[in-house]
């Protein structure tokens, strides 16, 4: 008990110098929480808006399906499959979809389709982002001859709700197919590629133009992000042999899960950066204590205190410090990602345009919020608080090995 | 070693490297002190006194020779054991105080006894009386920094007396004290003797204590060169 007097009373002996140090590892923690708060927040966000809009959390499709161009690789029987996923999982979104490439012509212009999706019209709406993206006219319908386009294929066609324009693709036997569709409405993600190129048609529509009737090529199926690897293995098992392959959202969507994974790897270099500072900032303080009080220690090992509990008193001053960087770090970073999980930060402003940031095809138009778990803060707190120990062991091990008779010299 | 020996020194030799040159300190000190006894080691500076009272309190090594404290050889302890000593058997008072400078007056005190494991009630009952005795008890709760030069070595003496150690080790304790002070110090500590039964050994030049103690040992070029007993 002494001894935890003797590091409080040491640290507030030199309070300026522990302020400091205390104030420039909490602020870095601080910063150190938030930012990881705002990139699990952001990271999350991205994975829900690529799966929304460009898979689901598992996909099934035909064994070696390459997205967009063989479509004789379909599911044949998706009503089988759909059943099989529901005695799965009941509380799963699914929603099928055709997918293939094509060309929409109007007067006035031209427009490649990179994906053309055939989707269900009252499935696709409580799972997909492209029904919160419109900006003009409804989402489909149910009529037959209605497209949905993005904002800037309808800038290039000069096309608005209602335009009738001509959609050009290859059916399953190779064959060219034109027919004539209408805009029932048109949906900006801000996303170049996907405001661009990509086009809603009804499943049956779909499926009829490229004679592939009660075939699809995927079925997208949305849980949440924790339990989806889960569900994606019981999935595995249950369709075993026949001819389709189960892929949770990073198989589906690999160059988004290698971007989130870069983000990951920019994150922990960051972190890296932030440790050295505490770790430097430790070091720093505890080694000039020490230096400074050689002789302080010289007088305490004459009065019988062992080397251990030099230690013992040196290492309870850093850990007395960590703990109040921790307090003041984490008060200071739950402060910033409560406001801005309020307020959020618009990617706009960020990428410091009017268009939003797009990774991997995915656009991040909306607001990023960050995610606030007590994980995050408990890994980090013990994390600072070992790096502060660690750092100020060398300077403690130093005084710990100190002879008195040349201390008490000094 | 007889049980009235406190300290016994055979043969000791404290040799220091200066560069390539090696310096004897102390040249085959051969000394005694028995339990109870009040005596000084004098000479002038650089006679090698302090080095052999660092030799004597575990502070330093000798380069030769044996060391015994209240029966145990010093020279093959580890540090831990030698710390272990120092606790219970031996206190220091240094010319300069060498008080804790973040502890109170009483804090001080306690620091032993809190180092030597002794129950809070049995310190703080013990921790009073020796204030009591020093004449410290009014400023228990004041910092070295808010005491005199006398006052705190009041305290210093009180710290190395409380744990009842069999000997006590004061290197020149009235250096940096005015002669009233002084005097006033030496004349407690020789009384503590009295009472406790705790053997004083001082490193000093200072006529004052060399006239307090009851044996003077006089080094000279690191050997005894004269011992007497008043």
């Amino acid at each position: 008990m002494l001894l935890l007097k003797m590091a409080l009373r040491n640290l507030w002996r030199r309070k300026f110098r522990t302020i400091i140090t205390i104030t420039a590892i909490g602020v870095s923690y601080g910063l150190l929480i938030f930012f990881v708060q705002f990139q699990t927040g952001g990271k999350e966000q991205m994975a829900n808006t690529g799966i929304r809009m460009q898979a689901g959390h598992v996909v099934i499709q035909a064994s070696g399906y390459n997205l967009d161009k063989e479509l004789d690789q379909a599911i044949k029987d998706p009503g089988t499959v759909d059943r099989i996923i529901t005695e799965t999982d009941s509380a799963a979104k699914v929603a099928w979809r055709l997918y293939t490439t094509g060309s929409l012509r109007s007067s006035d212009g031209s427009v490649l389709l990179d994906r053309l999706v055939g989707a269900q019209p009252d499935r696709e709406r409580h799972v997909s982002d492209f029904p919160k993206k419109l900006i003009a006219g409804t989402f489909l319908s149910g009529k037959p001859d209605e497209i949905v386009i993005g904002a800037a294929a309808a800038k290039l066609l000069q096309a608005e709700v209602g335009t009738k324009l001509q959609l050009s693709v290859s059916d399953v036997n190779g064959g060219i197919v034109k027919v004539s569709l209408r805009v029932g409405g048109i949906y900006k993600t801000g996303g170049g590629t996907v405001d661009r190129g990509y086009a809603l048609v009804n499943l049956a529509r779909l499926q009829k133009l490229l004679r592939m009737p009660g075939e699809i090529s995927q079925i997208a199926i949305f849980t949440d992000l924790h339990s989806s690897r889960g569900l994606a293995q019981s999935l595995r098992e249950k369709l075993k042999g026949r001819g389709l392959e189960v892929l949770h959202w990073q198989e589906a969507l690999p160059t988004l899960y290698q971007v989130l994974l870069v983000d990951t790897a920019s994150m922990y270099i960051f972190l890296i950066i932030i440790f050295f500072i505490v770790a430097a900032g430790i070091l720093n303080s505890v080694l000039m204590s020490v230096l400074e009080r050689t002789r302080g220690f010289g007088v305490l090992k004459s009065l019988g205190m062992r080397p251990s509990e030099i230690l013992q008193l040196i290492l309870s001053e850093a850990f007395l410090m960590g703990l109040l960087a921790v307090i003041i770090g984490l008060a200071a970073g739950l402060t910033i990602s409560y406001i801005v999980s309020r307020y959020g930060i618009d990617p706009k402003d960020l990428a410091g345009g009017e268009q939003g940031m797009e990774a991997a095809g995915v656009p991040m138009t909306e607001k990023m919020y960050p995610k606030i778990t007590a994980w995050s803060c408990v890994w980090s707190s013990i994390f600072v608080m070992v790096l502060t120990l660690l750092s100020a062991l060398p300077p403690s091990l130093r005084a710990a090995k100190i002879l008195p008779v040349k201390a008490i010299r000094e | 070693m007889s049980e009235k020996n406190i300290i016994e020194l055979k043969n000791v030799v404290k040799t220091y490297e200066q560069g390539k040159i090696a310096v004897r300190a102390l040249r085959g000190i051969d000394l005694t002190i028995k339990k109870g006894e009040f005596a000084a080691i004098c000479g002038p500076s650089g006679s090698g006194k302090t080095t052999l009272l660092n030799i004597i309190g575990c502070l330093d090594d000798a380069t030769e020779g044996e060391v015994s404290v209240d029966g145990q050889r010093t020279g093959t302890l580890s540090k831990t054991a030698r710390a272990d000593l120092r606790l219970h058997k031996i206190g220091f008072v240094f010319q300069a105080y060498n008080l804790v400078p973040v502890l109170t007056a009483f804090e001080n005190v306690e620091l032993v006894l809190s180092l030597q494991g002794v129950p809070r009630g049995e310190r703080t009952k013990r921790v009073k009386e020796i204030l009591e005795e020093v004449g410290l008890i009014e400023l228990s709760s004041r910092r070295p920094a808010e005491m005199s030069g006398g006052q705190q070595q009041r305290v210093a003496v009180a710290r190395a007396v409380v744990a009842k150690p069999a000997l006590i080790l004061a290197d020149e304790p009235t250096a940096n004290l005015d002669s009233v002070t002084g005097k006033t110090l030496l004349e407690m500590m020789h009384r503590l003797n009295r009472e406790h039964q705790i053997t004083f050994l001082f490193s000093t030049h200072d006529q004052m204590v060399m006239e307090h103690s009851e044996r003077l040992i006089h080094i000279v070029d690191g050997s005894v060169a004269k011992d007497e007993r008043k």
